[in-house]
């Protein structure tokens, strides 16, 4: 546990930065250094160091504007950052495109819960079955009864059997949600970008996907990026507050939000 | 489980399928032969029908993977080009033989770009009329020479993440360069005029009534293996991976996919197929010239699909012959009436009709649907605001 | 034949020192000589007295209309019923007798002039030799350059002399000076001293009239070898400097070429970055709202025209039209594109490929419209004042039309700058596009604002349309065959939205083609077309390495 004075000048990723530390990669799968991303002359992210551990769930909470959605693009090569180095997995994948990263387990969902719409939900996991992503797999393969049970199997864990062969442009918003994290969960990534997986959910809903990410702990190195503090609370995981672009706490849910600058970003001045 | 039911449920599966056969193969030919339907009536639904081999293609890459291409004209008369120098070859009689032996073709004879201070006797078969004397070899450049180009405008077009409207405006301008570049008179391509006189393909004379009706034949024939061709590539994951990529291209890639090897593979089809269908429009309409690659043609064959339905590849073909015979019904009475016809067609498309013919019958459904229920709703209480619940 | 040039030459020098001016009335007695040589003589001294009324009267004698009649000297017209008028030889006027009426003689009243064949050469060289006379500058310059060019005309060298030294205007003497060095290129021997040193003055010249000439010396035979190595070396030289020359005025002029075409493929493109950059509608009607721009100027000159053929304003301020005819293009080609947003577009927001087929069909309508009621080809005639240019330096005018044209681009752009950085429209503008929603509830009527957006980049290719009226055809399908892909390819490669990148990219595109068009490889000239084909791949090949443009926009907002 980290003392609450000492959060703001605390440089918790000091020794353990990848350019110092030949070995990061054994306390991090994923680690950001030096990493600014600036638009038109304005600074959207601005981070020293960050690191999340291997199956760590960690929680990124900030303001609007903050940079967290910034962080993600960043992290999963649909920006390149202006400065700094991604590292993940014992590699240096700041330059990589988006599909190699993808490829190379790092799966992400949207704000908005990107599935396809004219495709039934069957359809949309069946395109996120890992290792089909080849023309030729996809012209002369079919989909295997294993993977068939597995797909069934995943959509019964969020409640989606009955609409297996339904079309995703006529399933709920909290729907679409479960089934762009069960497309995810598929795919089989080291690492799970989640962004603000709980958004438009009922009470109930969130429950239910506070309960997922929590099973999915035990196998995977998650990223969650959330505004909803009640389902912050339920994952009970280590969380960092974003704002302006920097890290600007970070610690348990109860340190963060005592801290009088996370209440004065989150107020306003 | 007796076999009646799998087989009923397959044959209705196919029924688009099946209605081509008999329709095409059967019901026209026999039509003709008994007299209710002349020659030339067959031929122009020969022609027709090559219209709708293309329109298959542009519905693969428009309606399934959300490419709006416009220059499938430009694939089109390759092909056609191709034939038409095989048949320039073996077409009129006049034309002399150069130092090479070959023989000039008549067409090429009569507008020949000689050098200054050439005389007529110095005409010579150019090298890139000579691999189109042979016609198995004809046949397989004018769909491999349109494939080839689709490829390479597709590959580096989508590589480098053009994206719609961007790529659609690219292909126009590729269009239009192809078609100054044919309509040149000193590329020995015959110019404005075209490829003509044409005179026999494989032997048969192209005036004869029994070769015009081969010609038919063969081409409805090539529209149902491209029909099923298409279907097959739909309905396979491969067809789900365009769908995704017509829905959200973005997502795919976060799933690991490179949409740019599907996109380059459907167009590279697309631009074979409407090769081959302008290899049947050659020999059928006699005549073959630089008109047919103009920029309003590619636009055209969007708007057949758009009429027939696009994302459903028997609307292609519905929407292909509909307005081409609309058409010939229009010119014959009212030339000048055509571009107006036109214009509204495509405002109509666009505005009052998205899905087409064939969507058409879903539209009236919804619709049918959404005024039932607001009849037998009951009275919508004083707080409901009238009109809010529009499908 | 020599020895006549001498002796004509000698009496020119002496006439022109002794008889400076003298009346042509004096001198027509003597063509009533026997002698052609006397004839030929008093021709040159006609022609030097500058009168410009004997032009007529030169072209008359040469087709034999000039005669003598009762020892005067006439000029006899066809009258009818087999008989001939006579006229006056300086004046035209007909003779008129002591009745006062004109003189009609029979044919065989008169003593016809016999012409040689010399003498028809003499008397072209007196008109030129007359032109130099003139009292205008355009005349002397036509005059000078004649005696210059191949038939010499040496008997001029005296008066070409005079207005080398002392002609006020400066292309005048440039010109006498370059037909002087000419006719010492063409009199002298080969490989003489004076040839040479005329070589050189016109090299210094940079005449571009002395290469056929100095081209034919390079294969000359000469005697000495030495004197053809350096009539060889000296004329090749001058050659090279004056090509040299020709070469870079040929690239300027291209350059301003381009200019003005990359200011109309600007205005054009301009108004297509409004609509689609702020409205996310790509309008392929665009091309024929630069038709309307182009019909309504025709539609102004016709109008102008009948006001005066029919009195109301004089006939000088019939030019009038083509100001008149500016903002007419521009208000109804925005009234158009005014009613195409309410009627189509506005449906059709962020919905760019059913924008492109919707708008296409209007095209096509409006295009077959225009067919019907114009047909396929009207002319539109330049302004007077459009006609001619601006002459810069010798061999290089800039058209007045060209300049206007930029002009009226600069103009277009910095008014379009005010208005949407400064006026209020332009700030709703502004805010529609950035937040629609925000925009609307702050009251912002969010549906006018995008009519009037439409309207705005409608009537910018109005005024394209209007400026294309100077430089090129107006038909029906202008828009489509010129302009609309070539605008749109400006839009693209200038990234979309992106003011300063439209302005870089139509100059850009405007100027590149038509500085390819005339470049030659190998003997292999590009062309209009390739040019065309080259400029694409260009473009084609720029964009795989900046797929969003020159200025793309950045960010998380610019995602098309």
């Amino acid at each position: 546990m980290i003392a609450t004075e000492s959060i703001v000048t605390h440089r918790p990723y000091e020794e353990d930065r990848p350019s110092v530390n030949g070995l990061w990669d054994k306390k991090y799968l994923l680690f950001l250094e030096g990493i600014t991303a600036v638009f038109d002359g304005f600074k959207a992210l601005d981070i020293e160091a960050f690191g999340i551990g291997h199956q760590e769930l960690r929680v990124v909470i900030g303001p609007n504007g903050a940079g967290k959605t910034t962080m993600c693009d960043v992290i999963s090569g649909k920006t390149l950052p202006t400065t700094g180095r991604v590292h993940y997995n014992s590699a240096d994948i700041t330059t990589w495109s988006d599909t190699d990263i993808a490829r190379n387990g790092i799966g992400r969902k949207f704000q908005t819960p990107t599935v396809y719409d004219s495709l039934t939900a069957f359809e949309n996991m069946e395109l996120a079955l890992p290792g089909h992503q080849a023309v030729w797999a996809n012209l002369f393969g079919r989909t295997t009864t294993s993977d068939r049970d597995r797909i069934m199997a995943l959509l019964a864990r969020v409640r989606l059997e009955t609409c297996a062969h339904t079309q995703a442009r006529h399933l709920s918003h909290g729907q679409r949600q479960w089934l762009a994290i069960s497309t995810l969960i598929l795919s089989n990534p080291k690492l799970l970008l989640i962004d603000e997986p709980a958004a438009g959910l009922t009470d109930a809903e969130t429950g239910l996907t506070a309960d997922l990410l929590l099973e999915l702990r035990e196998k995977h190195t998650i990223m969650v990026i959330e505004h909803d503090m009640d389902f912050v609370r339920r994952l009970d995981a280590k969380v960092t507050v974003l704002n302006e672009g920097r890290i600007l706490a970070e610690g348990s849910l109860e340190e963060v939000q005592n801290n009088h600058e996370v209440r004065e970003a989150y107020l306003g001045r | 489980m007796s076999n009646a039911p799998g087989f009923a449920a397959r044959l209705h599966a196919h029924r688009f399928t099946l209605f081509l056969v008999a329709a095409g193969l059967f019901a026209v030919p026999a039509a003709y032969l008994a007299g209710h339907l002349t020659i030339e009536t067959v031929n122009m639904l020969g022609r027709y029908l090559t219209f709708a081999i293309v329109a298959i293609g542009l519905d693969l890459i428009w309606g399934y993977t959300g490419i709006l291409s416009l220059c499938q004209a430009l694939f089109f008369s390759l092909g056609g080009y191709a034939m038409g120098m095989y048949l320039a070859h073996h077409g009129g009689p006049e034309g002399i033989i150069d130092a090479n032996g070959w023989k000039i073709p008549a067409c090429l004879y009569v507008v020949y770009p000689y050098a200054v201070g050439e005389a007529p006797g110095d005409a010579t078969v150019p090298w890139f009329w000579k691999p189109f004397f042979w016609l198995p070899l004809t046949v397989a450049l004018g769909v491999l020479i349109p494939g080839l180009v689709a490829y390479l405008i597709g590959y580096f077009g989508f590589k480098s993440k053009v994206r719609g409207v961007y790529f659609s405006i690219l292909t126009q301008a590729i269009t239009v360069a192809f078609w100054l570049v044919f309509c040149m008179n000193n590329m020995k391509l015959c110019g404005t005029n075209g490829l003509t006189r044409f005179a026999t393909i494989a032997g048969f004379p192209l005036t004869s009534d029994h070769v015009k009706l081969g010609l038919y034949l063969t081409t409805v024939v090539l529209l149902i293996a491209s029909y099923l061709l298409c279907r097959w590539l739909t309905r396979s994951p491969f067809g789900r991976v365009l769908v995704a990529v017509r829905d959200d291209e973005k997502t795919l890639r976060f799933s690991g996919y490179r949409p740019y090897h599907y996109k380059a593979f459907v167009f590279t089809v697309a631009g074979a197929l409407a090769g081959l269908g302008g290899m049947l429009y050659a020999p059928q309409m006699g005549i073959f010239t630089p008109a047919n690659m103009a920029a309003d043609r590619s636009i055209l064959v969007v708007i057949w699909v758009a009429v027939g339905g696009r994302g459903t590849l028997s609307g292609a073909v519905i929407g292909a012959l509909g307005v081409n015979l609309f058409y010939s019904f229009l010119t014959t009475r009212a030339p000048e009436v055509w571009p107006f016809v036109q214009g509204l067609l495509f405002l109509a498309v666009v505005l009052l009709m998205p899905g087409g013919v064939m969507g058409l019958g879903a539209q009236l459904a919804a619709a049918w649907t959404s005024l039932r229920a607001r009849w037998t709703e009951p009275a919508p209480a004083s707080l409901a605001v009238p009109g809010e619940d529009q499908a | 034949m020599r020895e006549r040039i001498i002796i004509l030459l000698l009496l020119a020098l002496t006439g022109a020192a002794t008889v400076t001016r003298a009346e042509p009335a004096a001198i027509f007695p003597r063509l009533l000589s026997e002698n052609a040589a006397d004839r030929e003589a008093a021709l040159i001294d006609l022609a030097r007295t500058g009168d410009e009324r004997l032009d007529p009267f030169f072209e008359a004698y040469r087709v034999g209309s000039v005669h003598g009649w009762n020892g005067q000297l006439v000029v006899a017209e066809s009258h009818p019923g087999q008989r001939l008028v006579l006229l006056d030889p300086l004046t035209s006027m007909p003779l008129l007798d002591a009745e006062s009426t004109p003189v009609v003689v029979a044919k065989s009243d008169l003593v016809a002039i016999k012409i040689s064949r010399n003498e028809r050469k003499t008397v072209a060289n007196a008109r030129s030799l007359l032109r130099l006379f003139s009292p205008r500058a355009e005349s002397r310059i036509a005059g000078a350059k004649k005696c210059g060019d191949p038939p010499v005309l040496v008997e001029a060298l005296g008066k070409l002399e005079d207005l080398a030294a002392n002609d006020p205007d400066r292309r005048v003497r440039r010109t006498a000076r370059e037909s002087i060095s000419l006719i010492q290129l063409d009199q002298n021997p080969p490989g003489s001293h004076a040839q040479v040193e005329a070589i050189i003055a016109l090299a210094e010249l940079r005449c571009q009239r002395a290469i056929p000439r100095l081209r034919e010396l390079l294969t000359a035979e000469l005697a000495d070898p030495e004197a053809r190595d350096v009539l060889h070396a000296v004329a090749t030289d001058a050659i090279r400097t004056i090509e040299r020359r020709l070469f870079l005025l040929d690239r300027v002029s291209s350059l301003f070429q381009g200019i003005s075409l990359g200011s109309v493929l600007i205005l054009m493109a301009m108004g297509l970055a409004i609509t689609f950059g702020l409205m996310g509608v790509i309008n392929m009607a665009h091309g024929e709202m630069m038709m309307i721009g182009a019909y309504t100027t025709y539609e102004m000159q016709r109008l102008f025209g009948s006001l005066a053929a029919s009195g109301v304003i004089s006939a000088a301020h019939q030019d009038v039209y083509f100001w008149a005819a500016l903002p007419a293009a521009f208000l109804a080609a925005a009234l158009a594109g005014f009613l195409i947003e309410w009627l189509v577009v506005r449906h059709l927001y962020k919905r760019p490929l059913e924008s492109l087929l919707a708008t296409w069909g209007l095209g096509l309508i409006l295009i077959q419209a225009v067919r019907l009621r114009y047909g396929d080809n009207i002319g539109v005639n330049a302004p007077a004042w459009a006609r001619g240019g601006i002459e810069i330096l010798p061999d290089l005018t800039l058209p007045y039309g060209r300049l206007f044209i930029i002009g009226l681009c600069v103009v277009a752009l910095l008014a379009l700058h005010q208005l949407i950085q400064r006026s209020r429209l332009g700030l709703n503008m502004r805010a529609t596009m950035q937040n629609r929603d925000m925009a609307a509830s702050m009251g912002v009527n969010t549906h006018l604002v995008d009519r009037l957006t439409f309207a705005l980049g409608s009537g910018l290719a109005g005024i394209a349309g209007y400026a294309w009226t100077l430089i090129g055809g107006v038909t029906p399908d202008m828009g489509q065959k010129n302009f609309i892909i070539d605008s749109f390819l400006v839009v693209v490669t200038g990234g979309v939205g992106e003011m300063v990148g439209v302005i870089c990219a139509g100059l850009g595109i405007g100027i590149l083609t038509k500085l390819i068009e005339p470049l030659e490889i190998g003997g292999f000239t590009f062309g209009a077309i390739w040019a065309k084909v080259v400029l694409l791949i260009i473009i084609v090949t720029f964009i795989q390495f900046k797929p969003a443009g020159l200025f793309a926009p950045k960010g998380r907002a610019a995602d098309v």
